[in-house]
């Protein structure tokens, strides 16, 4: 079941990384993307198990329910969190 | 007093009989801290403030009480104790106190429990090692070389170094059941709905519930029926007459389990405990053939849930906040990269891929088709048996830095827990005997809501081996 080294190793750009860092709003080191690159390889080799899977009948995907309820206010003053300026949150700004 | 060897029971029973105080068990538990974190390092953070006091002089007014009044837990620090730092093992909460009690906190707190601290664990519950956090790892309290497993690591190390009677963790894909495994202690993640996550950090909300870490079976039961139960504010949560089990029932072994991968020691310890086992029960092969298949499927649904999840962590709302960026863009990236580490951004990045146009259909879609192969498995084996036996990790403890090198032979330490999260049963690690001088865990899985057949099941595990 542990046999993974029959799956070739997916490449993946540098490019391709970058990208995806950019859309996950994160900003990689040069050593970092080395790292992500070679783990993501194996990873997205390792993945590739599930084109074995004949899942064309498996009818739609099951991700878990909604579960809905009625609405309805309650006050939970203790609960609230602490923020710096009480009311609103402060942010940098958006245009340069 | 070796407080070390006293169950939820026995702390009852003494308490009841005035054989010792709440002062004193705290006393004991905190000795035994001071002495072992030093090797250990399974808390991030004491309580300094514990109720003894109070709960003493509750005691000394009330005939009866809870069976957790006065027993001492720590808590995975992912799991709120409002005013307390809950960091989830990440720069990114490095400082943030927690603003509200977790549900399961209050139903603890109700019952009087002594909550001594928050354990270590990996980033965000992120790994398989507790090697993830960025405040260090945690040590295997029966070979400090060795790892206690994860991501509830410091948890189940607190629990069998005797720093505290039980504790509370998360488990996603294991990281209750494993670490569990690793320490010789009994671990239990329940079945999906049954435990309130309401102040419980989120990693993958599909995916995730919270289970007691204990030295017994009896005490797993014990914890779980104290925090079980609807939330109205976690509304996947679900009322369950768990009344009752069967006396008579039939085991299957997944024959899909036992073939490579599976160190040769821990196969020999759960091969011998169900010969034992067969002679009272009746035990027989089972197939669950999609199994190769469920961790490819959870290593993208994780991700991809987690990777909606800490959205949430911006550098505005919570925790840390790069205070030298320009703008919010910057800010966004510059908090980001230097909050989180190092596995959770690689996570993040794999969720974010899986789900990114291109790559929906043909990673995180399939990954839910799989789900429901994997699902169907099971409801076809509970067609013929009442519970499932399986080892509950492939090996025992490995060690320190042995497998943080490969992303693959980490993923793989997960391969017998993941398919149970994904099916949303419930199952039990319990202690089964040890390969080499460390523990061994076996596993055991029951029908959605079948808690109480798993703690039977487990009873009698204990009194065989």
């Amino acid at each position: 079941m542990n046999k993974i080294k029959k799956f070739p190793n997916n490449m993946i750009s540098k490019e391709e990384i970058k990208h995806i860092a950019k859309l996950a709003k994160i900003g990689l080191k040069e050593e970092e993307l080395k790292m992500v690159e070679k783990d993501f390889s194996k990873i997205l080799g390792y993945f590739d198990l599930l084109k074995e899977v004949e899942a064309g009948e498996v009818e739609g995907s099951e991700e878990r329910g909604l579960f809905l309820r009625e609405d309805f206010c309650e006050e939970k003053k203790d609960e609230l969190i602490d923020l710096p300026q009480k009311r609103y949150f402060k942010v940098k700004s958006i245009l340069k | 007093m070796k407080v070390s060897d006293l169950t939820i029971e026995k702390i009852n029973r003494g308490l009841k009989e005035k054989k010792f105080s709440v002062k004193e068990i705290v006393e004991g538990f905190s000795k035994n801290i001071s002495e072992k974190e030093e090797n250990i390092f399974a808390f991030l953070n004491l309580n300094e403030n514990t109720p003894e006091k109070e709960i003493d002089d509750f005691i000394s007014r009330e005939k009866d009480f809870p069976l957790l009044t006065g027993v001492p837990c720590s808590l995975k620090d992912i799991i709120f104790l409002k005013g307390v730092k809950c960091t989830a093992g990440s720069k990114m909460l490095e400082n943030y106190i927690a603003p509200y009690d977790a549900t399961v906190v209050k139903k603890l707190k109700k019952e009087k429990s002594v909550i001594l601290g928050k354990t270590n664990l990996d980033e965000f519950a992120m790994g398989s090692s507790t090697e993830n956090s960025a405040f260090g790892p945690t040590r295997n309290p029966h070979d400090y070389k060795r790892v206690p497993g994860g991501s509830s690591g410091g948890s189940a190390a607190s629990v069998a170094s005797g720093e505290c009677c039980f504790s509370l963790g998360s488990d996603t894909g294991g990281s209750v059941r494993q670490p569990a495994s690793f320490c010789g202690v009994v671990g239990l993640k329940p079945t999906y709905g049954a435990v309130s996550r309401y102040g419980v950090i989120a990693f993958a909300s599909s995916l995730d519930q919270v289970g007691p870490i204990t030295k017994t079976v009896r005490d797993a039961e014990i914890v779980f029926n104290t925090i079980k139960g609807k939330d109205p504010l976690d509304s996947t949560s679900v009322d369950f007459n768990y009344s009752g089990h069967k006396d008579t029932i039939k085991i299957g072994v997944p024959e899909e389990y036992f073939v490579e991968g599976i160190d040769p020691g821990v196969k020999k310890v759960v091969e011998s405990v169900l010969e034992k086992i067969g002679k009272k029960v009746k035990i027989e092969k089972i197939s669950l053939p999609h199994t190769k298949y469920a961790l490819a499927s959870y290593y993208i649904i994780a991700p991809s849930e987690a990777s909606s999840n800490l959205a949430r962590y911006d550098g505005i709302r919570y925790g840390f906040s790069d205070k030298e960026s320009d703008n919010l863009s910057d800010l966004y990236f510059d908090t980001r990269s230097r909050g989180f580490g190092k596995e959770v951004k690689k996570r993040l990045m794999i969720g974010t891929y899986s789900l990114s146009s291109g790559y929906y259909d043909e990673y995180y879609q399939k990954a839910w088709k799989v789900q429901r192969l994997i699902k169907r498995d099971f409801e076809k084996a509970f067609e013929k048996v009442d519970l499932i036996f399986t080892p509950t990790c492939p090996s025992t403890a490995f060690k320190i830095g042995e497998k943080s090198k490969d992303p693959i032979s980490m993923i793989l330490a997960d391969i017998y827990t993941a398919p149970v999260n994904l099916a949303g049963l419930p199952a039990m690690s319990v202690p089964c005997g040890k390969s080499e001088g460390l523990p061994v865990g076996l596993q055991i899985i029951g029908k959605p809501f079948g808690e109480n057949s798993i703690f039977e099941a487990g009873k009698l595990v204990e009194k065989i081996i």
